[in-house]
């Protein structure tokens, strides 16, 4: 049967076998290895990895954000034009105005030396071509959307004067600034206390429902996935190991991976006691073995574990993983 | 049991330039805490609620403005002066960066011997090589890394130094300020399970830092809630996590992150902001005042004691109605 896909569930961004190697004296790197996913408008999906998995270096990728020493392959797909071959000038254009970024630190995103008045204004003169007394009454728009008491004297403040929370405020205020189509966030609260972490999330979650914008978020924590994500991506040495929708991946895990990380983590409302923990630490990038990545610290692992890397494969339920064991044979997921 | 370290009214002062003149603030303010041998006592707070500074205080590395410590029943430190050496063989601190607290000149053999040659001089080189090799062995690591230096280890491996170094003179008290936070979830469990099977082997006490509730739900025996340098709630884990009183408790334990879509979903979350309130500015009343959904007009007239209102269990609110009703089922909107 036919009928008209709802406008909410479109794709945005196209990301097909995204690729990204460094070239290093002790020989190639590839931090990011075969990430692949749609981004539909109004959803949010997490990137959810360990230091090293790759997830900053994606999305770096795919804004064109690395070094000249970096090689990226696939293809970033946005409104039909591949990101990665637009020339500099079409990518610009791009980036900050429909595709925009927010950073863990936003000390060290924010210039020191501005006002904040003079970095948003700035952005709107760039992108929009806007006169000095209209950007300045949109950016003290913006911060009120964001919630920031008494915008109107603080827009005249430097970033210094703000406190942690009101910078990642100013700093979301500053991305929303051209109306951007995507929004990608990375580790926007792991710097904050947890009063304001849940602040931030639940803002962005508002912000994202008023304009259906697509996010992007980066995190390492499971708690922060399981509050605002719509599907999951759970990267482990620059590749998928996990792809679910959200209630799937913290019901039924289908990686031995992600039952781990979800084992591993300390829980407010479960029962005290050991841990269950990974064994081993993550595998030096430098010299990462044949077959899965995961293989040498998983305890399901088998021979073929140890010299094939396994297929990322689309599960009957509509997730997808990369595994060889199957399914039915995973140790019993016990949350 | 006997209580292994009793301080109290401990106060620490510093001085800070605001705005071109000096002005001074207590980071800690007159907290009351007691240590029993074996026992881990928990410290939870948001950034800046001098809970480190009230660590290095234990340990003696911060002049105190007043306070008493005891040590073993025995007088450590009275009026904020020191009256006896500091038993420092016998407490010992893990820190919260084990890259920077660790000398990058230095390789584990001599690092981990380090305290030995001024706690345990007597010791021949033999007898100290064979101390420090049974002490990495406790800690996970093996004896082939002896000769290594501190940026060939991941940073779990670097927070194993740090406890074997903190270890190697026989403690019998840990000091642990925010030991797991800079790590991943997998590694953060090891370590959070090594501390635990130290302590039931060795009989350590501990006090551990975090600003993350969950993790002192696995770890802690009681937990003291600190807020802009006073001790707000003490009770013993099971009442606290379960039961919290002070408003300030429920709060953090509403906003804490929990890795289950459906229950991070189901919490409701205000938008707008009310920030910690500058530690300069000196208020009358309670310090948690202007975030509090319960204030009524005695809070802003009288500092709220921390009282004890029933066995082990003690609090610094003047709510009545409100510390004595709350369940976990019924924590006010976050925050």
């Amino acid at each position: 049967m036919m009928h008209s896909t709802p406008d909410n569930a479109r794709s945005v961004l196209n990301v097909s076998d995204l690729c990204v190697t460094f070239d290093t004296p002790d020989g190639p790197v590839a931090a990011v290895d075969g990430l692949t996913f749609d981004l539909m408008r109004g959803k949010t999906l997490g990137i959810v990895g360990e230091s090293g998995s790759g997830k900053s270096q994606s999305v770096l990728a795919m804004l064109g954000l690395l070094p000249a020493y970096a090689r990226v392959g696939g293809s970033v797909c946005f409104e039909g034009r591949n990101l990665l071959r637009l020339p500099q000038a079409q990518l610009a254009e791009v980036r900050g105005r429909r595709m925009a970024m927010i950073f863990q630190d936003p000390m060290t995103a924010l210039n020191p030396y501005l006002t904040v008045a003079r970095q948003m204004t700035e952005v709107l003169a760039h992108h929009r071509g806007m006169a000095h007394g209209e950007a300045r009454r949109a950016s003290l728009a913006a911060l009120d959307r964001v919630q920031i008491p008494d915008a109107a004297r603080r827009i005249d403040l430097y970033p210094h004067e703000f406190s942690g929370g009101m910078r990642q405020r100013v700093m979301i205020a500053m991305a929303l600034l051209c109306g951007p189509d995507v929004l990608i966030a990375d580790e926007p609260t792991t710097a904050l206390d947890v009063t304001v972490q849940a602040q931030i999330l639940a803002l962005l979650r508002s912000l994202q429902k008023d304009d259906a914008m697509a996010m992007i978020l980066i995190t390492h924590d499971l708690g922060v996935v399981a509050e605002s994500c719509d599907d999951v991506i759970v990267m482990y040495a620059g590749r998928m190991m996990e792809r679910a929708g959200v209630y799937g991946l913290f019901d039924g895990p289908s990686h031995p991976y992600t039952r781990g990380l979800l084992g591993a983590v300390p829980r407010l409302d479960r029962a005290e006691g050991a841990l269950h923990s990974i064994p081993g630490v993550p595998p030096d990038m430098r010299r990462v073995a044949p077959g899965c990545p995961f293989a040498p610290r998983c305890g399901q692992a088998g021979d073929r574990c140890l010299t094939h890397v396994p297929a990322f494969e689309a599960q009957p339920d509509g997730a997808a993983r990369a595994c060889h064991v199957a399914t039915a044979d995973l140790v019993r997921w016990a949350a | 049991m006997s209580a292994l370290l009793t301080a109290r009214d401990l106060s620490v002062q510093f001085t800070v330039r605001a705005d071109g003149r000096k002005v001074s603030f207590d980071a800690v303010r007159g907290v009351d805490l007691s240590v029993s041998a074996g026992e881990t006592l928990g410290i939870v707070g948001e950034s800046g609620c001098g809970k480190s500074t009230l660590a290095r205080a234990l340990m003696g590395l911060v002049p105190l403005r007043t306070g008493s410590i005891d040590w073993q029943e025995r007088p450590l430190v009275r009026g904020g002066k020191a009256v006896a050496p500091w038993p420092r063989s016998a407490m010992q601190m893990i820190f919260q960066d084990p890259l920077a607290s660790l000398n990058p000149r230095m390789t584990v053999a001599k690092l981990i011997a380090e305290p030995l040659t001024e706690h345990a001089a007597h010791l021949s080189a033999d007898e100290q090589r064979a101390l420090v090799i049974e002490t990495m062995r406790r800690v996970g690591l093996r004896e082939d890394m002896l000769n290594r230096y501190p940026h060939e280890f991941s940073g779990g491996q670097c927070q194993r130094i740090g406890i074997a170094r903190a270890l190697v003179c026989g403690p019998k008290l840990l000091i642990c300020d925010e030991p797991v936070s800079a790590l991943d979830v997998s590694i953060r469990a090891q370590i959070v399970n090594l501390l635990m099977e130290l302590q039931r082997e060795l009989g350590l006490a501990l006090v551990f830092i975090a600003h993350d509730l969950a993790v002192l739900r696995h770890m802690a025996d009681r937990v003291m809630v600190m807020y802009l340098g006073r001790s707000v709630e003490v009770a013993d884990k099971r009442d606290l996590y379960e039961r919290p009183q002070h408003p300030y408790t429920q709060m953090l334990l509403a906003c804490a992150p929990v890795p289950d879509p459906v229950i991070a979903r189901s919490r409701r979350v205000q938008l707008k902001s009310i920030e910690l309130p500058s530690p300069l500015v000196k208020l009358p009343g309670c310090a948690f005042q202007a975030r509090c959904a319960y204030a009524e007009p005695q809070c802003s007239e009288t500092l709220p004691r921390l009282r004890t209102n029933t066995k082990n269990r003690s609090v610094a609110c003047h709510l009545e109605s409100v510390t004595m009703t709350a369940s976990s089922r019924d924590f006010p909107d976050c925050p």
